[in-house]
């Protein structure tokens, strides 16, 4: 287990696809970060007056005023408030996608899995080594879009408040962050030892970050139930709420539950698969 | 006797088609065993079951007579179908990565199989720009890092070109003499493999039809008339007692194999006809051992 933990993490960092999904990580937090600048260009104290008592237009785009238009965020931002969006778009997801569906990939398409399974090495073992690898992969891409963010917006609007409990609340959402990220991958990792095929992966894992939680909402329509909906409990969804140092404790019970299970039935099940089943 | 590999009813079944059907194996420690079938005979697949890349559908295996297949697989070098590598890396890197996948601590055991497979450990080239001839080398030394004491070749010389196949078959008995690896080698290259194997296993349809050694094959091989009649019975007698022939064997479809006289064909001809005998064929035979093989696998008859 040692040896091929260590060989499967010295790949990691020689891969070529690691290094550009980080490399994108951070162009697309740069990207993110122009953005809110010029979102908080636009939208001045004044407009978000205006914007609430009619219809206004502004650099031509229009809006209508709504109550549930919070526009004053724009007023607030931070290194801190950026680092809490991180997750909220699907930019980390997505580049774990393909990260997960490449990296595992390749070893069936190159052949290079036969020499390590007919090694004799366990079936379980070398399962459990990829997917440690693939979540120290997201945890880094992680990191590179925390960082950026968190730096960036220091250097535009201040570090921001760091009163009260900052640094443990801090870890705590660092701490979710990365177990639901580490969940994620093992989803992302169980559809790659499936399919084995690195096209067919990154199609079947991005489109599953894209349109499930769609799928859920429209469920939740469907079913319309006031007390339980379905894509709350969805993993992705869940990595995407979580955009506050302080999370509230309703959805950090949720995130972790949705976590663990999340993790340990696509663990069991993929290393099962892989164990099972033959390498071609 | 010790074996290395031995199966018994060993079989795999994919939906409704036996791929490998109850084939029991025997590979001699020492032995280099020449796996013979044609495509689709069942060779990669049991290749594959041996080395744990599949799961048998029934039967049993023994390797260094053990039933732990997991831990003897330690001891076993394979490459099956198409070399398994890294593109992106050069042929150095890429033994170095499996040489430290596999604990391996002597550093100069990297180039020391590349030394031996022939390829340069300073070249820079990626393994995706290699040619085919270079990637199965790549493939050999990686299957050698371990220092196997069974290495398993699934058509090791595809794509070799003709000084490249001796490079390997050189190598391959080398190994085979000096550190006592067996070898379990499948080729359509049968010429080839004919210079290599001391024992050779026959695949059919999945079914392990024959296992003999080089010895036995030369021996099926030797130049014969092959004599088809109405009555072997009578047909020896009158071989032994008119021609004084002791060299024959009488075959069980009706024809004799007579090993001696051969320049007497047309003789033997005339006497088994006027002792009314029926020859309904008369034919110089054996020898070509490629010949023999189609025979096994139901080709053309020799």
């Amino acid at each position: 287990m040692y040896h091929i933990l260590k060989a499967e993490i010295g790949k990691l960092f020689r891969s070529r696809t690691f290094l550009i999904c980080s490399i994108i990580a951070a162009l697309m937090s740069v990207i993110l970060l122009a953005s809110y600048k010029m979102m908080s260009e636009v939208y001045t104290p004044e407009f978000i007056e205006n914007l609430n008592q009619q219809t206004a237009t502004q650099s031509g785009v229009s809006f209508q005023a709504s109550e549930e238009l919070d526009l004053s965020f724009f007023q607030n931002l931070s290194g801190i408030s950026m680092l809490e969006m991180s997750f909220a778009g699907d930019v980390i997801q997505t580049l774990l996608a393909v990260l997960v569906s490449i990296f595992v990939c390749t070893e069936f398409s190159g052949g290079a899995i036969k020499n390590i399974a007919s090694r004799g090495f366990s079936r379980t073992k070398i399962y459990t080594a990829k997917y440690i690898v693939c979540v120290i992969g997201g945890i880094i891409l992680s990191i590179v879009v925390l960082l950026t963010t968190f730096l960036g917006g220091t250097l535009l609007w201040g570090v921001g408040e760091t009163g009260g409990d900052f640094i443990g609340n801090l870890l705590t959402f660092l701490g979710v962050q990365f177990f639901l990220i580490a969940a994620l991958t093992g989803l992302m990792v169980f559809v790659s030892m499936v399919v084995r095929n690195t096209g067919g992966s990154i199609a079947i894992n991005v489109c599953v970050i894209m349109f499930a939680s769609m799928i859920f909402q429209l469920f939740d329509l469907l079913i319309d139930s006031e007390t339980f909906r379905v894509a709350d409990y969805w993993i992705g969804n869940i990595v995407a709420q979580i955009t506050s140092l302080s999370i509230p404790s309703e959805l950090l019970e949720r995130g972790i539950i949705v976590g663990v299970v999340t993790l340990l039935v696509t663990y069991i099940a993929g290393a099962a698969q892989f164990k099972l089943g033959d390498i071609k | 006797m010790e074996y290395v590999l031995t199966t018994e009813n060993l079989t795999k079944v994919y939906g409704a088609k036996k791929a490998v059907d109850k084939v029991n194996m025997h590979v001699k420690k020492g032995d280099i065993y020449g796996f013979i079938g044609k495509n689709g005979a069942g060779k990669t697949t049991l290749m594959k079951m041996v080395t744990g890349l599949a799961k048998p559908s029934l039967g049993k295996m023994k390797l260094f007579g053990s039933e732990d297949l997991v831990k003897q697989r330690a001891r076993v070098g394979c490459l099956i179908e198409s070399p398994g590598f890294y593109g992106n890396l050069s042929a150095k890197g890429n033994v170095e990565y499996f040489r430290k996948l596999f604990g391996i601590k002597e550093e100069e055991q990297s180039d020391k199989v590349l030394e031996w497979v022939g390829l340069d450990s300073k070249d820079t080239k990626k393994a995706r720009n290699f040619s085919l001839g270079m990637k199965q080398r790549l493939g050999i030394a990686i299957s050698l890092l371990a220092s196997p004491d069974f290495l398993i070749l699934d058509e090791p010389i595809n794509g070799l070109d003709p000084e490249g196949i001796k490079e390997i078959r050189d190598l391959l008995l080398k190994l085979n003499k000096e550190q006592e690896i067996t070898v379990l080698i499948s080729s359509h290259i049968l010429g080839e493999l004919s210079k290599l194997a001391t024992t050779y296993g026959i695949i059919k349809n999945g079914c392990l039809i024959e296992e003999f050694s080089s010895e036995e094959l030369k021996e099926r091989c030797k130049r014969c008339i092959k004599v088809k009649v109405n009555d072997t019975k009578k047909a020896a007698n009158i071989l032994e007692t008119v021609l004084d022939i002791s060299e024959y064997e009488v075959l069980e479809e009706q024809a004799i194999r007579i090993f001696s006289n051969l320049d007497e064909i047309g003789t033997i001809n005339k006497t088994l006809v006027e002792n009314n005998l029926e020859v309904t064929e008369l034919k110089m035979a054996g020898q070509d051992l490629e010949g023999y093989f189609m025979e096994l696998l139901g080709g053309e008859e020799s």
